[in-house]
């Protein structure tokens, strides 16, 4: 019977397939020879992480990133009743809540972030498009988010993440939260104005920021 | 479909130019300046006159040439290793590096100097591990050695440095013959044309006058069966009609009789419709490269050389450009796009600007660059069923995404092409990267190449063997016996 540690290697190399219906496979084996399901998630993230730093260095695609995350999702439904039957907490980098604001429907960017947030280990709540102020707050509040993300492709809808910000400072949350946000239409500048904590224009960028406000937080 | 073929000349207009062509021939007829090509031009019947040394070509002479000269497709260039590499007439164009520039732009300093041989090295080695460059012409003539014995040197630091398909562009028939004598050492054989690993140009004097240097260049090449490629320059309102159809007509007329000397010195070897006419600026007084009516010439050339099925060869990319700034940047685009269009089997060129005086290393990685992209633009767009993707349309439907489908994966590489030193990623992460203009990403390419690349060492006794050459030659000169 292979180990565990030949397991571990094989679902960070499945991962990398692109292949889901693989991946569940695998993962099953794993659970049939007692992996736990914490090795089997860290295994998997170990292999889309791999995927995120090729990304972020040029080697691999977009395309690429994303098809592992949705490799690592397969795996990870696998044993969710498993994860929820142990009431198992997973190893999490920080807690994230993000959306496209009020107003936009724009999302390709926005998932693209969650994919690689994932991989690297953050616990991500996405809210979807066109979020209401208010359930940005409610969602933060529920889970006591680290960092809330908000993102805007359109000039017209950059207004509902200054509002947000304002919503948060009503409800005396600001201290606990760091925003950060993104877009095309984001500036520096903007970020500024609406005195967001962080501001990114590419993926790679957003998630090292975001890496840097989770730490700035807990410090 | 593919991109359309680019066109200037319609059906008539191509025969209008080469019935007025053979006119030309047959009455004005080509100064050819050495006795050896004479004596063979008189024995095959054409109309020597030995007081002017001129030679009237009759139309059968013309018909006999372009009949025995070989097709595109019937023509493999070979590489150092004796093995076929490129294949014309198969719709792509073959780039080569190039071409006999004096300057460089000192990697180090920015600053232009004299071109050296170890400049040379490095071009052939970088042009060796450049994904788009074909084959690897003579960057520049080295200006650190003997003027006379200058091409022998790039030479042989070009057989060490590359395994690809060299391109010669010798000043003297003594220097065609060590060069010859170079690769049977380098191919280990003693018929080149059964191991063509290189090829020669040979340049007429516009108008219509064959030096006797350049003719008995010609003459070897062929009789050794290696391809030469004609390249007459006739340059507008100097050397030939400042209308553009009078200078077709005479570069037109001075390729026909290149192919004729050719297929006269030995039947069947291969040539290479050169497409390559200059413009004057009457301004500067000074001949001109990048400009819009020299483009029209090399489509209208291309056009001529597909009109005959022979193989064709143009000067790209061009600018008269000083630098690496803007002009030079939209002069070498659209004069390597133009014949690339056209459908022309191979540019020479790529590494130079300021009108082929200077070479660089960035410009050599930038051309690369540019030719990969018009690679994809001419390959055009394929709409198979597949490609359609109709049922992943279905598939995905309204609203979602298709970065997680299988097929973005599968057809990404094949349908895009993926730049190497061209700008992509937004401003944030390019600011991160010290904001880098294409120039200095070039830079680091060319660098990182020729600090790790290594092409495969030729056996010692070959390399002892060639610098055995040079010395040799270099002898002769000196003594004054190889130069005529």
């Amino acid at each position: 019977m292979p180990s565990n540690e030949s397991f571990q290697d094989r679902l960070v190399q499945v991962i990398q397939e692109y292949d889901p219906p693989k991946v569940e496979a695998i993962v099953r084996e794993a659970v049939s020879v007692g992996m736990s399901p914490t090795e089997i998630i860290e295994a998997l993230s170990k292999g889309v992480r791999i995927i995120g730093e090729k990304y972020a260095s040029g080697e691999a695609f977009i395309a690429e990133l994303i098809m592992a995350g949705e490799a690592m999702k397969a795996g990870v439904t696998v044993i969710k009743p498993e994860i929820v039957k142990q009431c198992l907490k997973t190893k999490s980098l920080g807690r994230i809540v993000i959306g496209t604001v009020k107003g936009d429907l724009h999302d390709i960017g926005k998932n693209i972030v969650i994919t690689m947030l994932e991989a690297t280990g953050f616990e991500v709540f996405d809210l979807g498009v066109d979020v209401p102020t208010e359930v940005f707050i409610e969602k933060a509040k529920e889970v006591n988010a680290e960092v809330l993300g908000m993102s805007a492709l359109l000039t017209v809808s950059l207004p509902e993440q200054g509002k947000v910000v304002e919503a948060l400072k009503s409800t005396g949350m600001r201290d606990q939260v760091k925003v950060i946000i993104g877009g095309a239409a984001v500036t520096p500048e903007w970020a500024e104005k609406i005195e967001a904590d962080g501001y990114a224009d590419n993926a790679v960028t957003g998630v090292a920021k975001i890496k840097i406000l989770v730490g700035e937080r807990s410090s | 479909m593919k991109l359309s073929k680019l066109k200037v000349l319609s059906d008539d207009e191509l025969s209008t130019i080469h019935n007025a062509s053979l006119k030309i021939l047959s009455t004005v007829g080509v100064k050819i300046e050495s006795e050896k090509a004479l004596e063979i031009m008189k024995n095959e019947g054409a109309l020597v006159d030995p007081s002017t040394k001129t030679v009237k070509m009759s139309e059968s002479l013309i018909k006999d040439a372009l009949n025995s000269a070989p097709k595109p497709v019937d023509i493999t260039l070979f590489n150092r290793d004796c093995k076929p590499c490129l294949k014309l007439g198969q719709g792509r164009t073959y780039a080569f590096s190039g071409f006999n520039a004096i300057y460089m732009i000192d990697p180090q300093s920015g600053v232009r100097r004299p071109a050296t041989k170890e400049d040379v090295a490095n071009f052939a080695k970088l042009a060796d591990a450049l994904e788009n460059i074909d084959g690897v012409g003579t960057q520049a003539i080295p200006q650190d050695t003997m003027p006379l014995s200058a091409d022998v040197h790039a030479a042989e630091v070009m057989f060490l440095n590359t395994e690809k398909h060299l391109l010669f562009c010798p000043s003297r028939v003594a220097i065609a013959k060590t060069i010859f004598d170079m690769a049977r050492v380098v191919a280990g054989a003693e018929d080149l044309g059964k191991a063509p690993l290189l090829s020669t140009q040979a340049s007429p004097t516009s108008p219509l006058r064959w030096e006797a240097e350049a003719i008995d260049i010609l003459t070897e090449t062929s009789r050794n069966r290696l391809m030469c490629e004609l390249l007459p320059q006739p340059i507008t309102g100097a050397t030939s009609p400042v209308t553009l159809a009078g200078t077709l007509l005479i570069h037109n007329a001075e390729n026909l009789s290149g192919i004729v000397m050719t297929q006269l010195a030995n039947k069947g070897s291969p040539v290479m419709y050169g497409c390559a006419p200059t413009v004057f600026d009457m301004r500067e007084a000074t001949p001109i490269i990048g400009a819009p009516e020299a483009v029209l010439l090399r489509i209208a050339s291309v056009q001529l050389a597909q009109f005959y099925n022979l193989p064709s060869h143009s000067i790209a990319p061009d600018t008269d450009s000083h630098c690496e700034d803007e002009q030079n940047a939209w002069e070498r685009m659209i004069t390597t796009a133009a014949p690339m269009a056209a459908g022309v089997d191979m540019i020479v060129n790529p590494g130079m600007f300021e009108t082929g005086l200077t070479v660089s290393f960035e410009q050599l990685t930038i051309d690369n660059e540019i030719i990969g992209f018009l690679h994809r633009l001419l390959r055009g767009i394929d709409v198979s069923l597949d490609l359609l993707a109709f049922e992943l349309i279905k598939k995905v439907g309204v609203a979602g995404h298709y970065l997680k489908e299988r097929e973005t994966l599968t057809y990404l590489r094949r349908e895009h092409w993926m730049p190497t030193i061209s700008s992509r990623s937004p401003y944030g992460r390019w600011a991160e990267l010290a904001s880098k203009d294409v120039i200095m990403k070039a830079r680091e390419r060319a660098e990182r190449i020729l600090r790790e690349h290594q092409p495969r060492p030729l056996d010692a006794e070959i390399r002892r063997n060639l610098s055995e050459i040079v010395k040799k030659f270099e002898a002769g000169i000196s003594s004054q016996s190889i130069i005529s």
